[in-house]
């Protein structure tokens, strides 16, 4: 027995002393070494991840995880500040528009560097640009607009050299970009992390790597990224917009939320997520000043699809089904869903255009609950009572507060006579079957890409985006289309935002959701994290939108 | 012994490819588009139909699968459509901490599980064995990523306060470095395959102690222990080094939540990764490692069961 153990013992050893264990490290370059273990460390920040990021290549983000990583890593042209206001970021000053709104002139800061020390110039943001193009890019959405961009894509599926012919360089520090119509809203997609700007020679570097070893013009590059394990990102000292405060950021993936808590009790991390139904453990807790909380652009809803064949939901215009919808709505407590149910980690909605977003219509009231109402529209739409309205299944998946709200509501419809049944599916199976037109009423959310509108009213009711495009009610207004193009070709701010919150109004009228909620955000940071101010467009403890470089982990004083 | 070897080993051929045709045909029914995988949910369909037919994704279930199992026997797994790098290379690097994670396991449960179940077979039917055995029972019951959880609300920061440990993740470039990392997630697995080893352990010795040389040992004048370490507990190690090698071979396949738990990047996590997001080669190639890595290990008991037992004769007359 001793011979077998001191065999495993002897592996063990041996494979220890080789060092053939360590862990894969993709990147290379200076490590820091910082003992971290249950005290804060000034000028480092340390933070969980709940994933491992699948990619760090602008043009391949797609989710919130990478996201949040590269906004420490990248900039882009231009930026929000923290009230969102769009702001010049590599850009010297917001660009002049001409050409009846297809003609974007930018002149770029002189003196900013990339991580590798060459100055950035025109000739990146073109390249960067063009790079969207590319078949593995997952974001041809950004560039779709630019003149010449569908010729780029399918060039590049060719395996010609990139060639964006909407995207001109004047000089080393001015680029034009060319639009094949007025798009309004287009300077927000170039807000976009995946509209990054990138240096060629480190992409060529990288030889197909560069998600694993990006470089940017950002507050921090990354010097350690341990797969599954563990990222660092080390100050770059030649920001152009100063040196950042902290020296590094360490991220943790841990998967498990109630490890991250205990680690952050323990003083292991400085910045931990709130999960479902901990507020108000941590509220009532000697951890209550750790509590950070703000409204978050994106919205919760059950979703009608409106051309379901059998679904008494079915037709935009059919005034039954216009009045069955309406009744599902009245029928709600949101307040009591908000308030009680979710531990006030949502608002109750009012319309589509979430809080903290302009063109946000403070002045509408929530929906509220009103039964009798409900049960009067409920019997205009030909159910007295519900009699005769067949139970219609909800589709939702059963992550986080899910099952919790579709139980709330199925009780509350129940209220006034109406049947829904829960069905469960998995993201993947759920998402395809949405996609597909399958379910006649269902859950999804929505989270902004930019602080704009369009990004909701446009990707979520627009005809043109039915089904896999977002549009997944398959709504089809006729007046809310042509408001949405209208709006994409208005260059007066006002009058764009007036068309808008007019398309969301005709919208509500046709009801193709049950309105449920706008999300609030609840993190925990330690006190002596300083300057961390998230926006509504930062999601959990990504903070894809904080002012990284003024952030700054300060000393305890005893 | 070498024919009984062979045979074994064709033995497994049948296995393996039952395994891979369950495993490919839920991966091949369930939904989830490859293409959607790769370039994200809002993708150009024909970017996304493009890919599925590069990748063959379009092919008949069959011409899929033949070509998978041709290719798996050149030791090519494909490549992970979310990852972009080939699977071979996902379970290679997270096998790694799987395994060191086992071995740690399995030391833990041995020195546990062999103590416990001496000291209740000798100490039979006396306070100490009725504790054991308790602990033993309840061991065998306990959901090991529940342990896991609740050492890591009760236990893990106070231990890892004292002992200077981490409390989640793995810390350090080395293994020597990384070696206190695994000390939590090693003691929870130990713990809970410890009560198998214990019970083991103490019926085998049991067995042992009740032996006619049991008695002419003590009766030549050797003291108690020498007894039971020297003459009983090496005539009762050949069942207790069978449940050693199985329960490894179950460490190896079953630290998936453990490996969640205590944010260990090892190969269970990866399928588990690999599952929400509908990586089909990934989960393919984890779940098709893990299946041959057990048979292996389970054959690799077997043979040394063979091999330390004299009594054994393996089929032959």
């Amino acid at each position: 027995m001793r011979r077998h153990l001191a065999v495993l013992l002897a592996i063990v050893t041996l494979a220890a002393s080789t060092g053939c264990w360590e862990q894969p490290n993709s990147t290379t370059g200076k490590k820091t070494v910082i003992d971290s273990k249950n005290k804060p460390v000034p000028g480092l920040l340390r933070t969980p991840l709940l994933t491992n990021p699948p990619d760090l290549d602008p043009i391949l983000i797609s989710d919130t995880t990478s996201n949040g990583v590269a906004s420490r890593i990248f900039n882009t042209l231009v930026g929000y500040d923290a009230e969102l206001n769009m702001i010049p970021e590599l850009a010297e000053s917001l660009p002049e528009i001409t050409g009846s709104g297809t003609v974007y002139t930018f002149k770029l800061r002189k003196g900013v560097k990339f991580q590798n020390g060459r100055e950035m110039k025109a000739e990146d943001v073109r390249y960067s640009l063009s790079r969207l193009a590319l078949t593995e890019s997952k974001r041809f959405n950004v560039i779709e607009r630019i003149m010449g961009a569908k010729a780029a894509a399918e060039s590049a599926r060719q395996g010609n050299p990139l060639q964006l012919d909407g995207v001109r360089v004047l000089n080393d520090y001015e680029v034009q970009i060319i639009l094949s119509e007025p798009y309004s809203p287009f300077l927000f997609r170039l807000a976009m992390t995946n509209a990054a700007i990138v240096p060629k020679e480190a992409v060529e570097a990288a030889a197909g790597n560069f998600s694993r070893q990006p470089m940017g013009t950002g507050p921090f590059r990354l010097v350690e990224w341990k797969e599954n394990t563990s990222l660092l990102l080390e100050r770059f000292d030649d920001y152009f917009r100063g040196k950042p405060k902290l020296e590094a950021i360490e991220m943790r993936v841990i998967p498990e939320s109630l490890v991250r808590q205990q680690e952050y009790e323990a003083g292991n991390l400085d910045i931990c997520d709130v999960t479902s139904g901990m507020d108000s453990k941590w509220r009532n807790s000697n951890h209550s000043h750790d509590v950070l909380e703000w409204p978050q652009l994106a919205i919760y809803y059950y979703g009608f699809n409106l051309e379901k064949d059998g679904s008494p939901y079915k037709g935009r215009t059919d005034e039954q089904a216009r009045k069955l919808r309406l009744a599902l709505n009245y029928a709600v407590d949101r307040e009591h869903l908000c308030k009680n149910v979710l531990e006030d980690r949502y608002y109750p909605a009012n319309g589509i255009i979430p809080r903290g977003m302009p063109g946000h219509n403070a002045a509408r009231p929530a929906f509220k609950q009103d039964v009798e109402k409900a049960k009067e529209l409920l019997a205009e739409a030909g159910y007295p009572n519900g009699e005769g309205l067949p139970a219609v299944q909800l589709l939702f998946n059963p992550q986080g507060d899910h099952t919790l709200i579709a139980q709330t509501v199925q009780q509350d419809l129940r209220k006034i006579g109406v049947q829904i049944e829960l069905k469960q599916l998995d993201w993947g199976a759920f998402i395809k079957a949405a996609d597909a037109g399958e379910p006649a009423f269902f859950r999804l959310g929505w989270v902004a890409d930019y602080p704009d509108p369009e990004n909701f009213l446009s990707f979520l009711f627009h005809s043109s985006n039915k089904g896999p495009r977002g549009n997944v009610t398959f709504f089809d207004n006729p007046v809310v289309d042509s408001l949405l193009d209208e709006s994409d070709k208005e260059t007066d701010p006002k009058l764009r935002l007036s068309m808008l919150q007019r398309a969301e109004e005709a919208i509500i009228a046709d009801t193709p959701w049950l309105f449920l909620a706008f999300n609030k955000e609840v993190i925990l940071r330690k006190p002596h994290v300083k300057n961390l101010h998230p926006t509504g467009m930062d999601d959990d403890v990504n903070l894809s939108h904080v002012s990284w470089h003024e952030v700054a982990v300060e000393e305890i004083q005893p | 012994m070498l024919a009984y070897a062979l045979r074994r080993i064709l033995g497994l051929i049948p296995v393996i490819l039952l395994v891979t045709l369950i495993v490919f045909t839920l991966n091949h029914f369930i939904p989830g588009d490859p293409g959607r995988i790769r370039f994200g949910q809002y993708a150009d369909p024909e970017k996304v139909a493009q890919y599925n037919e590069d990748r063959g994704y379009n092919d008949p279930f069959f011409v899929q699968y033949f070509r998978y199992l041709k290719n798996a026997c050149m030791l090519d797994f494909g490549e992970s459509d979310a990852k972009k790098v080939p699977v071979v290379d996902i379970i290679g690097g997270a096998f790694k901490v799987t395994l060191v994670l086992a071995i740690l396991g399995i030391i833990v449960a041995s020195i546990i599980g062999v103590g416990a179940g001496i000291l209740s077979a000798v100490r039979s039917r006396t306070l100490i064995d009725y504790a054991s055995m308790f602990f033993a029972i309840l061991g065998v019951s306990t959901p090991v990523f529940w342990l896991g959880i609740l050492m890591i609300i009760f236990i893990g920061r106070p231990v890892a306060e004292a002992l200077d440990i981490p409390l989640s993740g793995i810390h350090g470039d080395t293994l020597w470095e990384q070696l206190p990392s695994y000390f939590l997630p090693a003691m929870a697995l130990g713990l809970i395959f410890s009560a198998t080893i214990a019970r083991l352990t103490r019926s085998a010795m049991l067995d042992v102690l009740t032996q006619d040389y049991i008695r002419t040992a003590k009766a030549k004048g050797l003291s108690g222990w020498t007894v039971v370490m020297r003459h009983a507990l090496r005539n009762a190690s050949i069942p207790i080094t069978t449940v050693i090698g199985n329960s490894f071979a179950y460490l190896l396949v079953g630290a998936v939540l453990t490996e969640t738990v205590f944010a260990l990047p090892g190969l269970g996590r990866e399928i588990v990764t690999a599952i929400t997001q509908r990586d089909r080669l990934v989960i393919t190639g984890g779940i098709l490692f893990m299946a041959v890595l057990f048979v292996a290990v389970n054959l690799i008991v077997d043979l040394l069961y063979a091999l330390f037992d004299p009594r054994v004769r393996l089929g032959q007359e």
